[in-house]
């Protein structure tokens, strides 16, 4: 493997072609230079094609100029032929992709500049994105440049050539057809994409005898099965938020759906307007969760108390007996919130997380078709994934079948698992008696020390492939970038097993879809130029089907509810930083505090403070927790509203074999759950432990102390206000002293407004921001000092009481007032104001007195107390955006409002003779809930300039008079009447 | 006139004890005074060793703050500033009592200054070295700060912002050290003269003679000393107010709760004249016994310095006071809590409480002579002063910092080693620079004593 | 004709070093000059000397920095590289005060000094006068007087000393 060192950015062929290696990757400008080999199929641009579409071709091109060298054949595609200077360095380049998350596809614009991809944004036109993009989403980019990841392809520990693996794996496929592959095995990722569908077909076709299996740590199989008990099939449900006014959430976290988080958080944000039309949503949850946080009520009961609190709102509706004992506080929430949900026929909702068993999830279907949600709130399409939809089984029976010796040669592509494999199965010894165990990964991980063959897997914006989002509409997965490492597309490895992984994916795509199309070869090429250029084959979403229930309502609630288990209950929960374990080794996300608990690079034990005094320990108290067939000790984190009696255990950490950023952090849930894909497992018991543990916990303080910061209003008190008066003493110029400079005079003058009531506390535009900015992660016990550099700080504040507080997340990025406090105190002019109204940072200026950190109200500026950008990588430094300075040792710094994009904007508008349009902040762009809207306050029609003018803005700390450009929009809150 | 007569015209109404015990002939005053640079005493060298240790952890932490950034402190968000700032204050407070003893004492035409200026002075010069050093390695780049705060031109074009505090500081404080300099060496120059002239050794005529610059005290000289070193001590005297107002800028003018406040420059002044009182007392007491000074350093000197201390101590106790009512009375909650809630229950309310009992109670016992007078009572009081002190800034600083508006952001501070060796290595810094001075300048003004001398018998009568 | 010569002398008392200058100046030698380890009052009055110049050095110095101050911050903030700082654009600005306090300050302090030494001549690392031993008592204990005569007159002036109680009169050695 050649060092980085050797490769400048910018490639110049001549050096690229060094004797016995392929070049790693290719630049866009030299595809400029080899545009004439693409001259033809450029013929004539597309009725609609935009810039952007424009870019996307031209940056598929370039990807592809970089395949000519290194992934098997040569592949051509659309090349762009017109305005050469498109691709000047310093310009950015737009590709149309998508990211496949648990199996389902969300589209993605990803910008690169000179040739290497820098920004991740969210595709407008993809319906499971809308524009937006997730924590996940944003930080796949720092997977792509890890230099952790699994590099080359071996067998036994000894490299070989990609051509040599192709043929070894011939020889292993010719030697398993003569037995129809009856000791072959595949265990694979959950995936919709129709090409590998395809392939999974042919495979078929070739092996008959051959298993194929579909895992991944956490599976949704109760939901599945709820739905074969409510409708006799398996069917998915797809949410319809914005029609919905009353949401009772059964354990369920659906703001943090997989591949369908964005577009609920949106459909979700939209209802949240105080007025008529404002949702109302119940949540009944263990532990706090993203969508328990912005519930109007939350009901704090176990994961075991979930199931009769369903069956009491069901009684309450006429459906079954099991009715909760009169006088219990949840009797009387099961009425009031029964008699929402009734008040609301056809347009209220009643959802259920994974974690609850299958009777409370097609108890769910019987209430929604008792509601008449069906085909309004709610609508049911055939399972996206089809067969291969994840089944926890699969592992166990896996192992039967090593165990037995019935497995020569086992395929993975499945996430790693090892690591997350129930603790009873050693599935690592397993895997080692395998003769051939094939895994297919993108990082090094406790897997592969287990299997015999490691194949490097190439990261999604290297390959090509398509994907499917949740509701079914096809993504064409283009490279951005030809892979930074030796490694193997999922495609072009799985195609291996068809003796034709030297095909190429391109061609494999274009084949499988003229086929599907049944296209002539001109119209296909065309629509195929349409697919690459939207980032989605119109037309492709699964259609509603019309879900009657296949039993009677009474049948479904008579389903007996599993017994309430004896003693303490553990919970297991996806992460909502490392998920399952897979972004374990993502530092970005590592250092993301967690949404709900402010935790960073650390899971706990979570439980309430109530069962913590019960149990005699205390916060950071290392205990032990023992169930049948494992053990675990971890640190005890106490969670304000956590339910009593039961301990939640976040997956994904404990890495052993994580990579270099995973090692050490928190520890390893899965050791705890035994039975495979199980949620919850009961008779947990407690020993109190010697250890102490410290947090590294940004955010150490959860009251407000009575300060208006994150204002809040019940429905009834905001109608009261008649129009905001409530909020006139928080908002307006207070006097002043210094006669004010007038702004309104330059074209432009930026502001911000976020609006409480949409934010969800999501984090995405936090490493949105951490990307487009080029913030340095500073590790746990940098955190843990204070000295954490997100320039986007989400503050969580509870009220209420602590056992079972509400809580409400308020973003706080620099403020850019007008009368800035830090200006005046700095001695060298570092941060001054520009006639726009932004708030300078100059960093070749700043000497770092920290003097105005300390005169920052907001504490919104972020220091470099030591050198955080230490030797880096190379490939580490391709991540940097460009446009944005790297902060040395002693600099102050601090958000910019993305100053960098309003320059770009600027210039682009400037050539086109206009004023800039559509500028958005990179925290805005990726918010799923467009709750951070940023723009031009002198145009009165902007949307930033109607917001500032909303009855619910206010001002953060109004009395200083610092003038904020930031403006706040009140949380509104819509309870019940009848729970007041 | 009568001896009587003369002794009550010196003595003021509060004076008891005389100025200076017998009646020395300048000869002998000079030899006395002058003695600690002839025959230096046998431990000496190994105080000097131990301070020179000491010194050594300064430059250590000085080393590793530089080469590996502030990040080697205990600084945070939102603690920016800690031990680096506590101790510049701390130390520029002690460097005001020397030249306000001086100065002001001079222009007062007090008699009993003379016998402790030069010390007093020479504390001064020593504690702002000691302060200086703070402003440039509490920045995260020392390398552009140490000229980026001096308006030069530059290619850049641009100039310091002299709307921050922090360059009324550059000013203030560098001033401040030049101007006390001037002074102090313009008060020492009669005095190399005589070391010069009663000097055993040649080594010691020659080098003495340079310093003296070629003094021989001449009246048509005397004429215009006096009235150039009347006038540095006309300005001096409202630069040290000035200094510390300066200094105490640096907190008023942010919109910090516990920092924003118009009470702070008096109050900040009051706070540097008592501890550089507190300090020239730690420092006389012991000094004075082991130079054999008691002649001319009586009790009635270290009585009057333990009744400034009073005075001043009551301003502070007043300013406290002013602080929490108008916390109380100015209606703001951020500062109201700042006061009543984070100061005396927060985690730093033990410092709070030493600040308390060490600066408000203590002086009190002043009121009584018997203390005052009590020597071993008067060092440990004066120490006890100055760790009170050091812990009023260590309250307005880092406990005004780690809770301010928005609970969200708030922090905890702990200093780290680093921040450790460099407070010790400066106090051993200070103790090393003083043992040289003890060693090799006349630490009484020994011409002003002389003067002193023959003024107090000519009235009453007697002749030196 | 040859340089003035000057004769030094000790004497006892305050009091009789003014009588010997008195009845020296008298006799019409008026370059005449004391040596005191510490300042002698009323010798201005007896020498005659004119009011020193120091405080008005002083003045013009201080003033200089206060209007130096001024200039320098309202240039450099205000028109040579005017900023909008935190919206804090007041000209004249409150915010100047402190520093045209501390320049004024500075450059006083300085004038002093650098005035004081060019008064005096000094540094003057050597005078004739040192070549006279018992002269350094003159910073220690001592008063001396000392008087510039033609060469002609050194033994009148002598004697004349002699008679007023002067001790250890002799002749300055010429300056090398």
């Amino acid at each position: 493997m050649p060092s980085m060192k050797s490769l400048p950015v910018i490639q110049d062929p001549a050096t690229k072609a060094l004797p016995g290696h392929r070049p790693l990757w290719q630049s866009v400008e030299e595809v400029a230079r080899r545009r004439g080999e693409f001259a033809a199929g450029a013929a004539e641009a597309p009725p609609e094609l935009s810039r952007r579409s424009f870019l996307q071709i031209l940056g598929a091109s370039a990807a592809f100029a970089g395949l000519t060298a290194c992934q098997p054949p040569r592949d051509k595609i659309v090349p762009y032929v017109q305005e050469p200077k498109e691709d000047r360095p310093g310009k950015r380049l737009h590709y149309a992709t998508a990211l496949s998350f648990e199996g389902y596809a969300t589209g993605l614009v990803v910008a690169a500049a000179e040739g290497r991809p820098v920004k991740v944004e969210g595709n407008p036109a993809h319906p499971a994105s809308l524009g937006a993009s997730s924590a996940f989403d944003q930080a796949a980019l720092l997977d792509l440049y890890d230099p952790g990841r699994a590099k080359g392809l071996w067998r036994k520990g000894q490299a070989l050539g990609f051509r040599t693996f192709l043929s070894e794996v011939q020889k292993l496929s010719a030697a398993h057809e003569a037995d129809g592959g009856a000791r072959l095995s595949f265990l694979l990722a959950p995936d919709a994409s129709p090409l590998l569908a395809e392939f999974r077909r042919r495979l078929q076709l070739r092996f008959p005898r051959a298993t194929f299996r579909f895992w991944a740590p956490i599976a949704d199989d109760h939901a599945q099965e709820g739905a074969r008990l409510a409708f006799g099939r398996k069917l998915d449900l797809h949410a319809r938020l914005e029609r919905a006014r009353v949401i009772l959430a059964l354990d369920s976290d659906f703001l943090a759906t997989p591949g369908d988080s964005l577009r609920l958080t949106r459909e979700f944000a939209s209802r949240r307007q105080p007025g008529e039309e404002m949702s109302r949503l119940y949540v009944a949850e263990p532990a706090m969760t993203l969508t328990g946080a912005v519930a109007d009520h939350r009901f704090r009961v176990g994961p075991a108390e979930v199931s009769p609190f369903a069956s009491a709102v069901a009684a309450e509706l006429g459906l079954g007996k099991r009715s909760a004992p009169a006088g219990s506080p949840l009797a009387r929430a099961a009425k009031a919130v029964a008699a929402d949900l009734s008040r609301n026929r056809g347009r209220s909702l009643v959802l259920v997380g994974p974690r609850q068993p299958a009777s409370v999830h097609a108890l769910a279907h019987a209430l929604n078709s008792a509601l008449g949600n069906a085909g309004e709130t709610v609508v049911y399409t055939k399972p996206v994934l089809g067969d291969a939809a994840p089944s926890s089984a699969a592992i166990t029976d896996l192992a039967r079948d090593v165990e037995a010796g019935r497995v020569d040669t086992l395929v993975v592509t499945a996430w790693n698992p090892v690591y997350a494999a129930p603790a009873a199965t050693d599935l690592g010894a397993l895997l080692a008696r395998v003769p051939n165990a094939i895994y297919h990964s993108l990082r090094e991980d406790e897997t592969s020390k287990a299997c015999s063959w490691r194949v490097a897997a190439a990261h999604p914006f290297e390959s090509w492939g398509d994907a499917r989002g949740r509701d079914g509409t096809v993504s064409i997965v283009q490279p951005l970038i030809a892979p930074l490492y030796e490694s193997v597309s999922t495609v072009d490895f799985l195609a291996a097993f068809l003796d034709e992984g030297d095909k190429g994916g391109l061609r494999h795509l274009q084949e499988t879809w003229r086929a599907r199309t049944g296209l002539d070869p001109a119209t296909f090429d065309r629509e195929w130029q349409r697919w690459l250029r939207q980032g989605i084959v119109a037309g492709t979403a699964e259609s509603p089907v019309a879900a009657a229930l296949a039993v009677p309502p009474a049948e479904l609630t008579a389903l007996d509810p599993p017994a309430r288990p004896e003693g303490l209950e553990i919970a297991f929960a996806p992460d909502y930083s490392v998920w399952d374990g897979r972004f374990a080794n993502n530092a970005w996300l590592q250092e993301l505090p967690d949404p709900v608990t402010k935790v960073t690079w650390d899971n706990a034990a979570y439980l309430s403070a109530e069962t913590a005094r019960r149990l005699g320990v205390s916060e950071g108290q290392v205990v032990t927790l023992a169930v049948k067939g494992g053990s675990l000790s971890a640190p005890v984190k106490v969670m304000p509203g956590h339910a009593d009696d039961c301990v939640t255990l976040p997956l994904g950490y404990g890495r052993a074999d994580g990579g270099a950023v995973s090692k050490g952090v928190g520890v390893n849930a899965y050791r705890l759950r035994t039975t495979p894909g199980a949620w919850r497992v009961a008779g947990a018991a407690v020993t109190p432990g010697k250890g102490k543990h410290r947090f590294a916990v940004p955010q150490g303080h959860f009251a407000m102390e009575g300060r208006p910061l994150a204002l809040d209003f019940a429905s009834h008190e905001w109608a009261h206000g008649e129009g905001g008066g409530e909020l006139e003493h928080l908002r307006g110029t207070p006097p002043t002293a210094q006669v004010p400079v007038d702004y309104s005079k330059p074209d432009y003058k930026w502001g911000m407004a976020v609006d409480l009531s949409r934010c969800t506390g999501c984090s995405a535009c936090l490493v949105a921001c951490q990307e487009e900015n080029n913030i340095p992660v500073v590790g746990a016990e940098q955190v843990a000092k204070g000295r954490i550099m997100q320039w986007i700080r989400i503050d969580r504040y509870y009220s209420g009481p602590a056992a079972d507080p509400q809580t409400i997340s308020q973003p706080v990025m620099c403020q850019h007032c007008e009368t800035a406090p830090c200006e005046y105190v700095c001695p060298v002019n570092a941060t001054v104001h520009s006639d726009e109204g932004l708030n300078e940072m100059v960093y070749n200026r700043c000497v770092g007195t920290r003097y105005c950190s300390n005169n920052c109200p907001y504490k919104v500026r972020r220091f470099n107390f030591l050198n955080y950008r230490p030797e880096v990588a190379p490939v580490e430094t391709l991540l940097m955006n460009p446009d944005v300075t790297v902060r040395s040792r002693g600099v102050m710094e601090k958000c910019t409002y993305c100053v960098q994009r309003i320059e770009r904007a600027r210039i682009e508008a400037r050539v086109a003779g206009k004023k800039i349009e559509g500028l958005q902040s990179a925290c805005q762009q990726a918010c799923p809930a467009e709750a951070i809207v940023f723009g031009n306050l002198n145009d009165s029609g902007s949307k930033v300039a109607r917001l500032h003018d909303d009855a619910r803005r206010y001002d953060l700390l109004h009395e200083l008079g610092t003038r904020p450009r930031t403006a706040y929009l009140a949380r509104i809150r819509n309870p019940n009447p009848d729970l007041a | 006139m009568t001896p009587e007569a003369a002794a009550a015209a010196t003595k003021g109404p509060l004076a008891e004890a005389p100025l200076i015990l017998g009646h020395p002939t300048d000869r002998q005053l000079n030899d006395e005074l002058l003695a600690p640079i002839f025959d230096p005493n046998a431990n000496w060298k190994k105080a000097v060793g131990v301070a020179a240790a000491g010194t050594g952890l300064l430059a250590v932490g000085v080393v590793v703050t530089i080469a590996r950034g502030i990040g080697m402190w205990g600084n945070n968000i939102p603690v920016g500033w800690g031990y680096g700032i506590i101790n510049f204050v701390w130390w520029i407070g002690i460097g005001h009592a020397g030249t306000l003893i001086s100065a002001i004492l001079l222009l007062f035409q007090q008699k009993w200054r003379t016998s402790i200026n030069r010390f007093a002075e020479a504390m001064t010069i020593f504690a702002v070295m000691q302060a200086g050093l703070f402003p440039l390695i509490h920045t995260g780049r020392p390398w552009f700060a140490i000229y980026w705060l001096f308006p030069y031109p530059n290619t850049m074009g641009i100039w310091p912002n002299f709307k921050s505090p922090l360059i009324w500081d550059v000013f203030a404080v560098s001033t401040y050290f030049t101007i006390s300099l001037l002074f102090w060496f313009v008060g020492l120059v009669p005095d190399l003269a005589a070391l010069r002239d009663s000097a055993k050794s040649k080594v010691h005529r020659i080098a003495y003679g340079i310093f003296a610059l070629g003094w021989k005290g001449s009246s048509r000289h005397w004429q215009h000393y006096r009235i150039g070193y009347l006038i540095l001590a006309a300005l001096s005297t409202p630069l040290v107010l000035s200094v510390h107002s300066i200094v105490s800028f640096d907190f008023a003018v942010a919109q910090l709760p516990g920092w924003h406040t118009t009470i702070f420059p008096p109050y900040f002044v009051a706070g540097a004249v008592f501890s550089g009182f507190a300090m020239v007392l730690t420092l006389m007491i012991p000094a004075r016994a082991v130079l054999h000074f008691e002649k001319v350093v009586t009790v009635r000197h270290l009585e009057n310095m333990a009744k400034v201390m009073l005075v001043t101590g009551l301003i502070v106790s007043y300013g406290y006071g002013m602080e929490n009512f108008m916390a109380w009375y100015g209606g703001s909650a951020y500062e109201a809590f700042l006061f009543f809630r984070t100061r005396t229950t927060g985690p730093y309310a033990p410092i709070y409480w030493t600040l308390i009992f060490c600066n408000v109670l203590v002086p009190q016992t002043f009121w009584f002579k018997k203390l005052r007078t009590n020597l071993a009572w008067l060092w440990i009081a004066s120490i006890l002063v100055n760790v009170g002190m050091w812990s009023e800034r260590f309250v307005i600083i880092v406990v005004s910092l780690h809770r301010d508006f928005l609970p969200s952001s708030w922090g905890i501070y702990a200093p780290t080693w680093v921040d450790w060796s460099i407070y010790v290595g400066t106090l051993s810094f200070f103790s090393l620079l003083f043992l040289l001075f003890l060693r090799f300048v006349p630490s009484v003004a020994v011409a002003e004593v002389k003067e002193l001398n023959h003024e107090l018998h000519h009235q009453a009568g007697g002749h030196a | 004709m040859r340089e003035p010569r000057v004769v030094l002398c000790q004497v006892a008392s305050v009091e009789k070093l003014y009588d010997a200058a008195r009845t020296l100046q008298a006799a019409g030698f008026t370059a005449l000059d004391f040596y005191s380890p510490y300042p002698l009052p009323g010798s201005d009055e007896v020498l005659k000397l004119r009011r020193s110049p120091v405080p008005a050095i002083a003045a013009v110095a201080g003033f200089t920095g206060v209007a130096l101050a001024v200039l320098m911050q309202w240039w450099m903030n205000d028109v040579d590289y005017a900023l909008n700082v935190g919206n804090r654009s007041a000209v004249p600005s409150p915010t100047w005060v402190p520093i045209m306090f501390e320049l004024g300050v500075l450059l006083a302090g300085i004038a002093i000094f650098l005035g004081l030494l060019a008064l005096f001549r000094f540094p003057q690392p050597y005078d004739p006068l040192f070549e006279v031993d018992a002269f350094r008592s003159a910073t220690v204990d001592a008063l001396w007087l000392s008087v510039k005569v033609e060469a002609g007159e050194v033994e009148r002036v002598s004697s004349e000393l002699r008679q007023l109680g002067a001790s250890e009169v002799q002749l300055v050695p010429e300056g090398a």
